[in-house]
């Protein structure tokens, strides 16, 4: 080889080896992340891609998912043209159409409906990457349909509703100023890697790390100067408890309970409840360890929380339990100060800029209100703090056809295995008239479809993007689109032209409603496409913790609420609680007989390295790492049990089985069985009851059922 | 100016001669070899046969001359030593020159031992050690004649000719004086299931069969006439029945030689000034403590940088020298690592297998020997933990080392049984 | 500018973007049956007086200082890039024999299975002489594997070079390793 065909090998960008470098994003995860990607592109083809290491958001880091983007674009099951279904639902046989022919049936089909039913039959519903969803949103809102719905009903929702509830406002961890970092179910090297970052650097200076976690993590490892390693879902009572000794301790800041706090005696009532040895007993813990924990976090201030997106809220009692870790920062007074948990609000599509555009007011401008959204009234919370439908009733809907049918989908990265009892789901598709599913992939759920478009992915596509600390993007297309595949907004954009909806905005196209969007904030799409890197908005102003509760928390009575007035003005037939009281995560599925039957406490999609949802298992090289998929069992319930390492078992619900191999772990305490979700060969939500939900944000409960488990 | 003489150009003569150029600039290196090629490496004989490589990779330090100007030595081409004066320091060479020096290396590897037996020159009767040797196989094969062949030598050298054979599409016959193949490495349940192993791909075994002479048939093949009066008859047959150290021009020299050359930690012989590495020596192995002729690339190698090294001047020592052998052969590998011939009845016994792995290992109360099966990508990491277990008594197993083997699906008992003598 | 890599265990958690970052670098064909020239664990340790070690760990060739390896090849595949230091390899002479992996100490040399060659890390030393980090190095988010300039090394007073790692596993004591459990 010769020194030009080592670099060629090597991949050196350079104009001798025609390796060019162009800036993108990644997208394979949630819309709160989206790294700054370099391709190293030559010809038109991915060669390969690192992290942007001027980018201020990812300086330069990606995480596992993001490294093998060049094999997830690359993937064979990408979908290629339009596609129609010409075997059965399911099956997976199609045949290729033009988009014309597409656009044509879609409208077609989608007129039907609503002529017969009604525009609110047809459901508009959004999976990953999210990130067309204003134009999606506005797309359902102007065809007429009530009917938007997406992920968001089994993401993070449910903590953002307890905020909302509780404090009026998001409020993240401030870690670089903290002294006490309290990692309430704290994973980060695997779900949030840009946050262990600020953590590494919180211990190097001396700060303190408490890790609570059911499994022993790599944080617990690495970070923990105390672990408390709980029982699933018990969080709540040890909330509770750490709020009692807080009070019996006298380390409660009393001036800010008396300015900035609602309900407090109530809550100190409340936790009256809960000493030490009750709560001990509930959550498995060791007594001195808990009041060592309370203690570090309650005088080796600030400290802040790790606000947990969704390990502690996937839980029938997730929303009161996070109430309850939201209130040790009340009691504390580590709420909106430096160095505990500071509040902050979206600028567009999850990300908090410090700026703000015009995005809901994009989304709600065509809202109709003449019929109630599905699953409207079963879940008062989810109701009041949440613009789309609650999917957890989608199924019932589909099945029942009250209050009325649901008989078209127009899903854009539909993923059916995001909910319980996914094998009805899609055998109530069979009720649907039409299913139209937009995705890059032939995925499990696409198979459903009457009609697949081919999706491309971020880097094959522009795309505006907000990012902390007051940046603006609007990405530029590596690689030209693979195959026939379109981005999903121009395909909403072209269908609202063919469709003639009444939209001048979107029929405009993508960047004429960014443009609207983002207007009064001093820059255009123009000005962001002409910069490689996120551009720095003029508006934006940085968090300055206290301002927030000082004007007024965003809450019934504009203070942090220990007491929900907002809950306590829901209709008392709902049975639901304003004081964040703790049941158990288990309550609708105790009864003697399930218990016995199914004694292990399974908790269904955790997080492992090398998946993210669904999106990533069919990844040859990700796939690799992990090749099948595994249920954790701690080592001597598999010796009671016979089972050794790599044994194929069986895990029972009442609602399903799933087989899958046994990984023995002493990392996950004994009757405990945990598991990653989003495989199609072992679907972890068969095993969920699709009334296995919290009763104020109708989230399921994904990470606490109960299961058995045997070799089979 | 430091004088060296090298005797003997293989691998431990070239690395000695590197490594002493390297240490010392200016000292007069004179290198005598019986050859009037670059040294070349006996193991690749055979892989030159299976057309794996070209004649020329067979050296790969390159030719005599490009060494020569490398290194800036005087080699002397075709010129075998005869004879040394070890009080002198002197050499002889046949034809009547001799010369003396401040350091000298004895280098001459080993040869391929034949018996003197009737037949044994027979044309199709052949051994296996040289770059010629292999060249006369390669053409032997290439020139479509052999319609079948015999190996007499179930040994490391053998099973490689059997699979030029085998690659070739030769039927043949490997036969052993011993009752199992790797007799003085591998333990009779390793060696049966080599057997198995070896004729489920076609090759026919014989053990306990002691070669007595060479017959020509009347139809040109040859047979291999046992001492229990069994025939195997063939086209061609190898004999590769094992390997004497050249030391016999050492005869009157004063240089202490049992089968080979007697060295200590620096390569150092009996004699001041006069090294030994390679083939040709024995040199210490940790297991016994005692010496040892070590056959091996690596230990040629090595052992040549040190003598080399203190040649010229510097302080260097040869350890870690362990009793070793990796047979690699049709995408097979067994290695040995440690002494059979030192497990008694009473020691305890490990055995393992599953699809990819046979793990058959003996301890007293420290490892003695490992066989091993399939294991290729981790021979080096449990070799190298039993060197470890000898070479540093209070050693813990390593956290790399034990990721390493759980990761590449050894058991955990196997982990525990190796590392017994480090907790 | 000779270059060490380190390792930090404390920092890794198995992510694997390691592995993940040198398949893309590498084009590691694993539907071929090629391996991956880094590999991570995630290993659990049971000590015999009691309780686990959670091993979280990335190895690939540690680019040993005196690489037994290379004298161990007999056709002279392996060899140092004098530049970086690293432990490079042609492989066009490689006869698949597995000599460099018996005298390898960390498992580093893997073979293909199409042609039974030997591949491994070579420290992306082409990417290093242009003044880049390793593709491994780069993609690791928590400065658990970073490689730096000998001097810088020295300088820093660390002991995590990886070709010291298995000595340095070693001398820390069994204490030093938290137990969990
Ligand atoms: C078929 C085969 C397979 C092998 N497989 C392996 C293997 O898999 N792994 C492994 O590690 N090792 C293997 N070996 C062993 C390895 O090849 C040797 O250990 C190594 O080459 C020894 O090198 P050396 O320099 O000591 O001797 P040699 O290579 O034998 O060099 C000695 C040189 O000295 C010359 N010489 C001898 N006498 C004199 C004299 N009086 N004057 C001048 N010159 C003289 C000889 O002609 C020869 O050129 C194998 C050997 C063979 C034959
Ligand atoms: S990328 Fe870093 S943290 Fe992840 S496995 Fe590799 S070395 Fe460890
Ligand atoms: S780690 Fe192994 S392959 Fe790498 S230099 Fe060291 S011995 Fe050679
Ligand atoms: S496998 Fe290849 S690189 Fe390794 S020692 Fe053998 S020939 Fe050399
Ligand atoms: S240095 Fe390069 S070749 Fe080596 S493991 Fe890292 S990415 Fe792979």
């Amino acid at each position: 080889m010769n020194e030009l065909e080592k670099k060629i090998k090597a991949k050196i960008p350079g104009e001798d080896t025609g390796i060019e470098i162009k800036r993108s994003l990644c997208a394979i995860c949630s819309p709160g992340c989206h790294c700054g990607l370099d391709c190293y592109v030559k010809d038109g083809k991915l060669l390969k891609v690192e992290g942007t290491l001027e980018h201020p958001y990812n300086r330069g880091k990606l995480c596992t998912k993001g490294a093998a983007t060049r094999n997830y674009i690359y993937r064979e099951d990408r979908v290629r043209t339009p596609l129609k279904r010409v075997g059965p639902r399911g099956e997976g046989k199609f045949e290729p159409i033009s988009w014309d022919e597409a656009y044509r049936i879609i409208a077609e089909k989608l007129g039907t409906v609503k002529e017969k039913y009604s525009p609110h039959s047809v459901a508009f519903f959004s999976g990953y990457c999210k990130w067309y969803r204003p134009i999606l949103h506005r797309f359902c809102y102007t065809f007429g349909s009530v009917n938007f719905g997406t992920d968001d009903s089994t993401c993070f929702k449910s903590m953002d509703i307890a905020n909302s509830l509780t404090i009026g406002a998001p409020g993240g961890p401030n870690i670089p100023n903290t002294n006490t970092f309290l990692g309430w179910n704290y994973g980060g090297y695997y779900s949030n890697h840009l946050s262990v970052g600020p953590v590494q650097a919180l211990k190097e200076r001396g700060g303190k790390v408490i890790i609570i976690d059911v499994r022993y993590s790599p944080a617990a490892k690495n970070f923990a100067d105390i672990f408390l390693q709980i029982k699933p879902g018990t969080d709540g009572a040890l909330a509770l408890g750490m709020g009692k000794l807080i009070i019996d301790n006298g380390w409660a800041d009393m001036d800010y309970i008396g300015k900035y706090t609602y309900g407090f005696d109530k809550y100190k009532e409340l936790v009256q409840n809960y000493p030490l040895d009750k709560v001990c007993e509930i959550t498995g813990l060791n007594p001195d360890d808990v009041f060592e924990a309370t203690k570090l976090y309650a005088t080796n201030g600030p400290a802040c929380i790790n606000f947990s997106a969704s390990a502690l809220t996937h839980r029938i009692n997730g929303l009161q339990t996070h109430r309850a870790i939201i209130c040790l920062g009340a009691l504390t007074g580590n709420f909106d100060r430096p160095g505990g948990n500071v509040p902050s609000f979206a600028s567009y599509i999850h990300k908090r800029g410090g700026f703000t555009t015009r995005e809901m007011e994009f989304r709600e401008e065509k809202r109709p209100f003449d019929q109630l959204r599905i699953g409207e009234t079963r879940f008062p919370a989810w109701d009041e703090y949440c613009d789309e439908f609650q999917a957890m009733d989608l199924l019932r809907q589909i099945e029942e056809e009250t209050p009325y049918p649901i008989k078209a989908i127009v899903g854009f990265g539909m993923n059916a295995k995001m909910f319980p009892e996914t094998d009805k789901l899609v055998k109530a598709f069979d009720k649907l008239d039409f299913f139209v599913d937009a995705d890059m992939f032939m995925t499990y759920t696409a198979k459903y479809a009457d009609i697949v478009l081919p999706s491309c992915s971020s880097l094959e596509r522009g795309e505006m993007k907000a990012y902390e600390g007051g940046y603006l993007a609007f990405t530029k297309p590596a690689i030209p689109p693979l195959y026939e595949s379109k981005s999903d907004v121009d395909m909403l954009c072209e269908l609202a032209r063919v469709m003639d909806l009444d939209d001048d905005l979107i029929k405009a196209g993508y960047e004429v409603c960014c443009d609207w969007m983002i207007e009064g904030n001093g820059v255009t799409v123009a000005d962001l496409k002409a910069s490689d890197l996120p551009v720095k908005i003029q508006t934006a102003k940085p968090v300055v913790p206290g301002a927030y509760l000082e004007k007024g928390c965003r809450t019934p009575s504009g203070k942090i609420e220990f007491y929900s007035k907002a809950i306590a003005a829901y209709d008392p037939k709902y049975g639901l609680n304003p004081l964040p009281d703790y049941v158990d995560p288990l309550f609708d599925e105790n009864d003697p007989e399930t218990k016995e039957k199914y004694p292990f406490h399974m908790i269904a999609g955790i997080r492992i390295p090398n998946t993210i949802h669904s999106r990533v298992h069919e990844v040859p090289w990700l796939r690799s790492l992990r090749p099948d998929p595994l249920c954790e069992i701690n080592q001597e319930d598999a010796r009671n049990l016979g089972i050794n390492d790599g044994d194929a078992v069986e895990v029972s619900s009442p609602y399903g089985t799933v087989r899958l191999k046994a990984m023995i772990t002493a990392k996950l305490q004994p009757g405990v069985l945990a598991m990653a979700h989003g495989y199609t060969e072992a679907n972890a939500n068969v095993l969920v009851g699709r009334d296995h939900l919290d009763p104020y944000s109708g989230y399921p409960g994904f990470k606490s059922l109960r299961c058995s488990i045997r070799k089979y | 100016m430091n004088k060296i003489a090298i005797i003997g150009f293989g691998a431990a003569g070239y690395c000695a001669a590197a490594a002493a150029r390297k240490c010392d600039p200016d000292a007069l290196i004179d290198v005598y070899t019986d050859d009037g090629r670059g040294p070349y490496n006996p193991m690749l004989a055979t892989y030159y046969v299976k057309g794996a490589i070209d004649y020329e990779a067979m050296f790969p330090f390159g030719s005599l001359d490009e060494i020569e100007e490398r290194l800036n030595l005087c080699i002397y081409r075709n010129s075998a030593v005869t004879g040394l004066d070890g009080e002198t320091k002197t050499i002889f060479l046949s034809d009547g020159t001799k010369a003396a020096y401040d350091n000298i290396l004895i280098s001459t590897g080993a040869a391929a031992f034949v018996p003197p037996i009737q037949g044994g020159d027979l044309p199709g009767v052949f051994k296996m050690r040289t770059a010629e040797d292999g060249v006369y196989l390669k053409k032997l094969l290439d020139s479509g004649k052999i319609r079948s062949g015999l190996v007499v030598g179930a040994s490391w050298v053998g099973i490689k000719v059997v699979e030029d054979l085998v690659e070739h599409g030769i039927p043949c016959t490997l036969v052993d004086g011993a009752d199992w193949a790797f007799s003085i490495a591998a333990f009779r349940q390793t060696a049966q299931r080599i057997h198995r192993d070896l004729e489920q791909k076609g090759i026919k075994l014989a053990f306990g069969q002691m070669l007595s002479h060479i017959e020509q048939e009347k139809d040109g093949r040859i047979t291999a006439v046992m001492k229990n009066g069994c025939r195997f008859t063939a086209d061609a047959i190898a004999i590769c029945i094992g390997v004497r150290p050249n030391a016999a021009f050492l005869k009157d020299s004063g240089v202490a030689v049992n089968r080979g050359v007697l060295v200590d930690e620096r390569m150092s012989t009996n004699l001041p000034g006069i090294y030994a590495a390679g083939d040709c020596c024995e040199a210490f192995e940790i297991q016994s403590g005692e010496r040892k002729n070590i056959g091996l690339w690596f230990n040629a190698r090595k052992q040549g940088e040190v003598a080399g090294a203190n040649m010229a001047g510097r302080r260097k020592a040869f350890g870690g020298n362990a009793l070793l052998n990796l047979a690699h052969y049709l995408d097979y590998d067994f290695i040995s690592i440690g002494d059979v011939a030192s497990c008694r009845d009473e020691d305890q016994v490990y055995e393992y297998e599953d699809d990819r792995y046979y793990i058959r290992a003996v301890r007293g109360e420290k490892l003695k020997c490992l066989n091993m099966i399939g294991t290729g990508e981790s021979n080096g990491v449990v070799k190298s933990l039993f060197i470890k277990c000898f070479e540093n008594n209070q050693a813990e197993m390593d956290m790399t080392s034990i990721c390493h083997l759980k990761g590449s699906g050894f058991p955990d008992s196997f982990i525990d049984f190796i590392g017994r003598d480090q907790h | 500018m000779k270059h060490v890599f380190t390792f930090d265990p404390d920092r890794c958690c198995a992510c694997s973007s390691c592995m993940i970052a040198c398949t893309d670098q590498n084009d590691i064909d694993l539907k071929a049956g090629e391996k991956c020239f880094r590999k991570t664990y995630d290993t659990e340790v049971a000590f015999k007086e009691g309780g686990i070690y959670c091993a979280y760990l990335s190895t690939a060739c540690m680019h040993c200082e005196d690489a037994p390896c290379i004298a161990a090849c007999p056709v002279g595949c392996i060899s140092k890039d004098s530049d970086t230091g690293f432990t490079i390899y042609d492989n066009t002479n490689c006869i698949g024999c597995k000599s460099c992996a018996m005298a390898c100490p960390f498992g580093a040399p893997r073979y293909n299975g199409a042609d039974g060659k030997m591949v491994k890390c070579d420290g992306c030393y082409i990417r290093v002489k242009h003044g880049m980090k390793p593709a491994c190095v780069r993609a690791c988010s928590f400065g658990a594997l970073d490689c730096i300039m000998e001097e810088e090394y020295r300088n820093s007073g660390s002991d995590k070079a990886c070709n010291v790692l298995i000595d340095q596993a070693n001398l820390r004591k069994k204490e030093a390793l938290r137990r969990w459990r």
